[in-house]
């Protein structure tokens, strides 16, 4: 007898349809399975018939065929037990109370029978609930991420036991729904906020706006001026999230089984702070099958990367396309796969060895290790960096001083307004933000006045600057003047960009302090 | 002997000469005192040679007669645009003539007008490799206000104060002479490669050592006594207690210049040697028209040395103003003193660097312009 259960699988960090067949046949007594699987997926067959047995389900000396379709795409993971057991179970009679054509089932099964939690749930289920598949089962503990997914019915279950007896109408739960429509993005407290560093006005100042365009950020100099502490709370003066953006980072977490199961969906944007030892898959994403790197994890919030020319020069690199592209794409023999990696890039680093410059009385180094040290950082890197900063350590005495300083909640309205200005402007655009304008964009979407237009050409003249040297600039400008909620370019918007200009070059010949 | 001054031939003899294995300026200028001219050198016989030199060399002088090496080499320096000067040259610099072992052959790049400069009153700059901005800001403003003065600056070249008083006299049109420690042709430090082109161009650079020669750790001190040499007083700008700056010091004194000490705080260590100097009855020089006085004779004017001019400054810029000084203060340190903003702050600061009034040693750090 043939039966058929519906099943996911995750490719990428979305989910696809996957039907689990089962055939009983009279023949050789054989259980076997086909579909392009990989061995994690090929054990489910031992797996299966001994928790079948150790449920109480008799297994007939009968020829048992199992097909994953479709059979094209390799199959991961443990998910598929359950399904498995079921399609086993109605392909030996017993009969379903409910739509199993309109139901997805997911969970690995125990040997004594037990459901247990399974990574990837969302991505999985929200493809579902896309494509008309109203019901769900899963392992009790995915229940919370299952019911992420607006208008599913999830029902989640401890044994393979209790399901059988719910699919066969004795045992009758009430399912799980999740409308969705009070969602707010409510942000755990975590008590983070930039009124906690003390002082760093400017450092703060190239954040906010940073924040307000997506301008990647390079902070330099000494160590003990709260780089990585601002930088860590600077998802909470990014825009609230919204929803898609919420499921989003949600499911890419899923996959990788990050998800905190009282917390399922992540509301806050990620921060990401990689150790610079990270290969260069780490970063990006790879496996046999690929995963997602660090990158695709600070999807939507901040990839911080600490002690820059420490990184690897590959690791490095590879960021390059990221940057541009906003996604990353992994070939791999099979097929290739797309993960999302719009990241707004954060990264810190002394200027020498000794991490002392441009404190001359300090630092040791000569002017060649400096240029060697600052050279690991490439130039087509250094170009997408807008804003570069150089920051002082605060004097310890200072660390006491009670300041009233700006909160988190006040500097986000002004990020929030100002990005709602660009959406407004580049609505018919390809773009979202000030960065990501190019060449041509920047024509069409910014007009200068006579002064501004004289003072563009004094700092092209003066600071030697390239073509793409002052589009960096023309940006931030932008952005400024959108902080501002100004309509034009003003001069003062250059002077300011200005200074947080990225010069392209930090060490300037010989000189420090 | 004037006739033999500087024709090709002499020209040839002198590199022959300098280039014999084993001879060194100090046998050179014994035979030369004994037999008259290199020509007499070159034609003297063994039996001369073994009177005034030990057997060894005289014999090494007597197997490398032939003269078509250093023909050769002459060719190809005479290409390369490269002048030599022998103490009997008529551009040989007079300074340099009385100082205890005067080089007998200097390679000399440049333009040949520029040669006669040489004897112009000069002043040596010497320094730390590694000064800080305050002394970097004073060795510019010392330097440029000399060459405004058509004073010759003399220096090694080197990175730091060397460098930076070569540059403050060619921004001023002024004359320099960059002594260097390694070959004629070697850039060193590379870096300043561009600062090598713009002296050629300029001023002079000039080496005791032959084209290509590497430098080594005992061709600095050497070269110094050349800077001091070639020097009437010697400009000492921020020099640690240790500083082979006061080698260049040392060579001046025996030389008989004088020395000039810009002094520094008491308690910091990058101007411990210059103190020192100043205790020892070096001239403490608090303004460069100290110097200049001293060497030219001229009155000395009081002048205001920072532009300290507030009156055509709006109250914001002055307020800001008040703020900078010598050393760096950071930007967050300036708006913490004037409660300005941070934009308005950035702004001014934009404003007032336009005006030249102020400047970025380092991103986010300002001092006041000199």
């Amino acid at each position: 007898m043939f039966s058929k259960v519906i099943s996911s699988a995750v490719l990428g960090v979305d989910g696809t349809r996957i039907s689990v067949e089962a055939d009983v046949n009279d023949g050789l007594p054989m259980f076997t399975m086909v579909g392009y699987l990989s061995s994690s997926v090929k054990e489910a067959g031992e797996r299966v018939r001994t928790a079948l047995k150790n449920s109480g389900y008799h297994m007939p000396p009968k020829r048992i065929t199992i097909n994953l379709s479709p059979a094209d795409i390799r199959k991961e993971g443990s998910g598929f037990d359950l399904p498995i057991a079921l399609a086993v179970l109605l392909a030996l009679g017993i009969t379903s109370q409910i739509d199993m054509d309109k139901t997805v089932v997911i969970g690995e099964l125990g040997l004594d029978g037990n459901l247990k939690p399974v990574t990837g749930v969302l991505p999985r289920v929200y493809h579902c609930i896309k494509n008309g598949i109203t019901n769900c089962i899963v392992p009790e503990e995915n229940v919370k991420e299952a019911a992420l997914a607006p208008g599913m019915k999830v029902y989640g279950f401890h044994t393979l036991k209790e399901v059988v007896e719910f699919i066969q109408g004795s045992n009758r739960i009430p399912p799980v729904i999740n409308d969705m429509a009070d969602f707010t993005a409510t942000e755990t407290e975590d008590g983070l906020d930039f009124a906690d560093v003390k002082g760093q006005v400017t450092l703060k100042r190239g954040m906010e706006i940073g924040a307000a365009g997506f301008h990647n950020i390079l902070m330099t100099g000494a160590a003990g001026a709260g780089k990585s502490m601002l930088a860590k709370r600077l998802p909470t003066i990014m825009p609230r999230l919204t929803f898609e953006e919420c499921i989003d980072i949600t499911k890419i977490y899923s996959i990788r089984g990050l998800l905190d199961n009282n917390n399922v969906l992540i509301t806050k944007r990620p921060f990401r702070a990689p150790h610079h030892t990270i290969s260069n898959h780490g970063l990006v994403g790879g496996g046999v099958a690929p995963a997602p790197g660090e990158i695709t994890l600070a999807h939507n919030g901040v990839l911080f990367l600490d002690e820059l020319p420490e990184f690897s020069k590959n690791a490095l690199e590879v960021l390059r396309q990221p940057l541009e592209d906003r996604y990353i794409s992994i070939s791999r023999v099979n097929s290739s796969y797309i993960f999302p990696a719009d990241f707004m890039l954060v990264a810190a680093m002394n200027q020498c060895p000794c991490g002392n410059y441009p404190n001359l009385g300090k630092c040791t180094c000569t002017p060649n290790e400096i240029r060697r040290y600052q050279g690991r950082i490439s130039g087509p890197l250094m170009d997408r960096i807008d804003i570069t900063m150089e920051v002082k350590p605060i004097p310890y005495k200072e660390l006491f001083v009670e300041g009233s300083e700006e909160k988190s909640q006040v500097i986000r309205e002004r990020v929030e307004s100002a990005r709602e200005r660009q959406q407004h402007r580049y609505k018919d655009e390809n773009i979202l933000f000030n960065s990501q304008l190019e060449g041509s964009l920047i024509k069409k979407y910014i007009t200068l006045g006579h002064d501004e237009e004289n003072m563009f050409k004094d700092i092209f003249r003066q600071m030697e600057l390239s073509a793409r040297g002052i589009h960096r600039i023309i940006k931030l400008a932008r952005t400024i003047a959108d902080l501002e909620g100004a309509d034009h370019i003003r001069t003062g918007h250059i002077m300011e960009a200005t200074f947080f200009r990225n010069s392209g070059k930090m060490y300037d010949k010989e000189m420090g302090i | 002997m004037n006739s033999l001054e500087e024709n090709y031939e002499t020209g040839v003899l002198h590199l022959w000469l300098n280039n014999i294995e084993g001879i060194n300026l100090k046998h050179i200028a014994h035979l030369k005192k004994n037999l008259g001219n290199v020509w007499n050198i070159h034609s003297a016989g063994k039996a001369v040679l073994t009177e005034l030199l030990s057997e060894e060399l005289a014999e090494s002088i007597q197997r490398n007669k032939n003269l078509d090496y250093a023909r050769r080499l002459y060719d190809k320096l005479l290409d390369k645009g490269i002048t030599i000067l022998y103490p009997e040259h008529s551009y040989y610099p007079v300074k340099l003539k009385n100082i205890h072992f005067p080089p007998q052959l200097l390679y000399i790049k440049g333009k040949r007008e520029k040669l006669k400069k040489l004897n112009n009153t000069s002043v040596g700059v010497v320094g730390s490799r590694n000064p800080s901005t305050y002394g970097r800001e004073i060795g510019r403003y010392f330097t440029g206000e000399l060459a405004d003065k058509d004073i010759n600056i003399i220096s090694g070249f080197a990175r730091g104060i060397d460098s930076v008083s070569h540059k403050a006299a060619l921004d001023k049109e002024g004359f320099t002479v960059a002594v260097l420690g390694s070959g004629i042709n070697v850039v060193y430090p590379a870096q300043n490669i561009e600062l090598y082109k713009q002296i050629e161009e300029e001023g002079l650079i000039m080496s005791e050592y032959g084209m290509d020669f590497q430098a080594a750790k005992w061709t600095f001190p050497i070269r110094n006594r050349i800077i001091s040499g070639l020097s009437d007083g010697i400009l000492v700008v921020e020099a640690r207690a240790k500083s082979g700056s006061l080698i260049t010091v040392d060579h001046g004194l025996e030389q008989g210049r004088q020395i000039y000490a810009i002094p520094g705080r008491i308690m910091d260590k990058s101007c411990e040697g210059t103190n020192n100097l100043i205790k020892q009855g070096a001239m403490c020089v608090n303004a460069p028209e100290d110097i200049i006085e001293d060497l030219l004779g001229e009155e000395y004017k009081e002048k205001e040395r920072i532009n300290n001019d507030l009156t055509e400054l709006t109250p914001q810029e002055a307020k800001i103003i008040d703020c900078l000084g010598l050393e760096p203060v950071y930007i967050d340190d300036i708006i913490q003193r004037t409660c300005l903003g941070i934009t308005k702050t950035i702004s001014i600061l934009y404003m007032l660097e336009e005006k030249r009034r102020i400047r970025q040693p380092v991103r986010g750090y300002y001092i006041l312009q000199i």
